[in-house]
């Protein structure tokens, strides 16, 4: 299931390991330059890889920046394919993510043709992501083909996808006491074609993610972008949903 | 004596499609492909596109193999779109979704906006007047703002066609608009 990343994505994903804050120079390369609610496209430079910068914390106060980040360390701890995310602020001391785009060239889901075989070739990755996503408490993935892109020229029988915007996961979608861990609605994936062994494999990952890391990795959000209220939410978030995804994804043997 | 004249407020945008084999690629290595466009005065909302038909071999050849049918016959595949968008229970909240959408070499512009205002006396006649005249005045806007960008890098005159439909349609709630 472990997939070949874009090397642009993996040198971001290095160079933003210990310290996820882009300090070079961006070129806004739309007219409104990133004032709006949407994302706004920019150049990085002087490496010219182009990214996606949106308001880390939107109008409602919600930390989308930081689900963003943790949603693309905790994708890539485990195996699924979700571009890097770093945290850029202007010269106003306006703060963005940026999610680095995923292919060189890349359409949407809902813009191609899947063979049969690309798309058999696809369940362990949707069977893993549907996981991922019920983990985060993720919302924006079901019924979602945007959230969803692929490289245009993988080569055939050897699709490569990535899902992109977790801004509406974690804290945005999930409260203490909230319902368990479900399958989403609408996914990617009819329920009957996740794949058992894929299930396991991912929940065996999530569960390899200690606490010491997860915690590890919300620190590396710059304070400003994610209250100590929320970074407690957070890990309790993922703490308590790890425990249910067996429960939710994986029927005891008779069951129907 | 004050004469009161009673003015219509209309906002038109156009949006620029193109496509591009490289998303890191320098400006001018982008496919043009067509113009989106819509209206909105009051309940009435219309949408347009004008694209090209085709596109030129050397184009397609830049294109990777599943996006081919995107660059080939650019009229056809935004036609889908156009019409998927056209399905939706709300149109301008299907079509701001569209112009939301990130990561991808399909790339829509950032929206050109003209308010303007005109006459309540000029539209007040009848529905099929008013529909009419919202089509007839995005028509131009759109045919005007296609061939500038076609032509603007001397690009030999291409062959395009065009789509335009007109509805009531509420205002749309601006919070609800999806950001990426």
């Amino acid at each position: 299931m472990d997939h070949q990343e874009d090397p642009q994505c993996a040198e971001f994903r290095e160079r933003w390991r210990s310290r996820p804050l882009y300090d070079g120079r961006i070129e806004f390369l739309g007219d409104a330059g990133g004032f709006g609610s949407s994302p706004q496209r920019v150049r990085l430079l002087p490496s010219g890889c182009i990214a996606y910068a949106k308001r880390a914390v939107n109008a409602a106060q919600t930390p989308e920046g930081a689900h963003e980040y943790l949603a693309a360390e905790l994708a890539h701890l485990i195996g699924v394919p979700v571009p890097p995310v770093g945290f850029w602020h202007d010269t106003r001391g306006q703060h963005f993510s940026l999610s680095i785009r995923a292919f060189p060239e890349a359409v949407h889901w809902d813009e191609i043709e899947v063979s049969k075989a690309d798309r058999e070739a696809l369940r362990p990755i949707f069977s893993a992501s549907a996981v991922f996503h019920a983990w985060i408490a993720d919302s924006d993935h079901a019924a979602h083909p945007e959230n969803l892109v692929v490289n245009a020229n993988y080569p055939e029988g050897q699709p490569q996808v990535a899902f992109i915007d977790h801004a509406v996961s974690l804290t945005a979608a999930w409260h203490p006491g909230d319902e368990t861990a479900t399958l989403p609605q609408e996914y990617y994936i009819e329920p009957d074609e996740i794949l058992r062994e894929s299930v396991l494999d991912t929940i065996r990952r999530i569960h390899g993610v200690s606490e010491r890391v997860r915690e590890s990795m919300i620190s590396r959000v710059p304070p400003s972008l994610l209250p100590a209220a929320q970074r407690t939410t957070i890990l309790e978030c993922l703490r308590c949903r790890a425990r249910e995804l067996r429960s939710a994804f994986v029927k005891a043997p008779g069951e129907s | 004596m004050v004469v009161h004249r009673l003015e219509a407020r209309v906002r038109t945008r156009t949006v620029l499609v193109s496509y591009w084999p490289d998303l890191d690629g320098a400006p001018g290595s982008e496919i043009k492909l067509g113009v989106f466009g819509d209206l909105r005065m009051g309940k009435r909302y219309a949408l347009g596109l004008i694209a090209r038909t085709t596109a030129e071999p050397e184009e397609i050849e830049r294109v990777g193999r599943l996006a081919k049918h995107l660059v080939e016959k650019p009229f056809k595949a935004l036609r889908e779109k156009y019409e998927e968008i056209w399905g939706a229970p709300s149109p301008q909240d299907a079509f701001e979704r569209v112009l939301a959408r990130t990561h991808s070499s399909l790339i829509l512009s950032d929206a050109q906006e003209m308010i303007d205002a005109t006459p309540v006396a000029d539209l007040k006649e009848d529905l099929e007047t008013t529909r009419t005249w919202c089509m007839d005045k995005l028509r131009p806007i759109l045919r005007g703002r296609f061939h500038a960008w076609m032509g603007a890098a001397g690009a030999a005159p291409t062959d395009q066609r065009e789509q335009l439909a007109e509805r009531d349609e509420p205002q749309p709630d601006l919070a609800r608009r999806v950001a990426g």
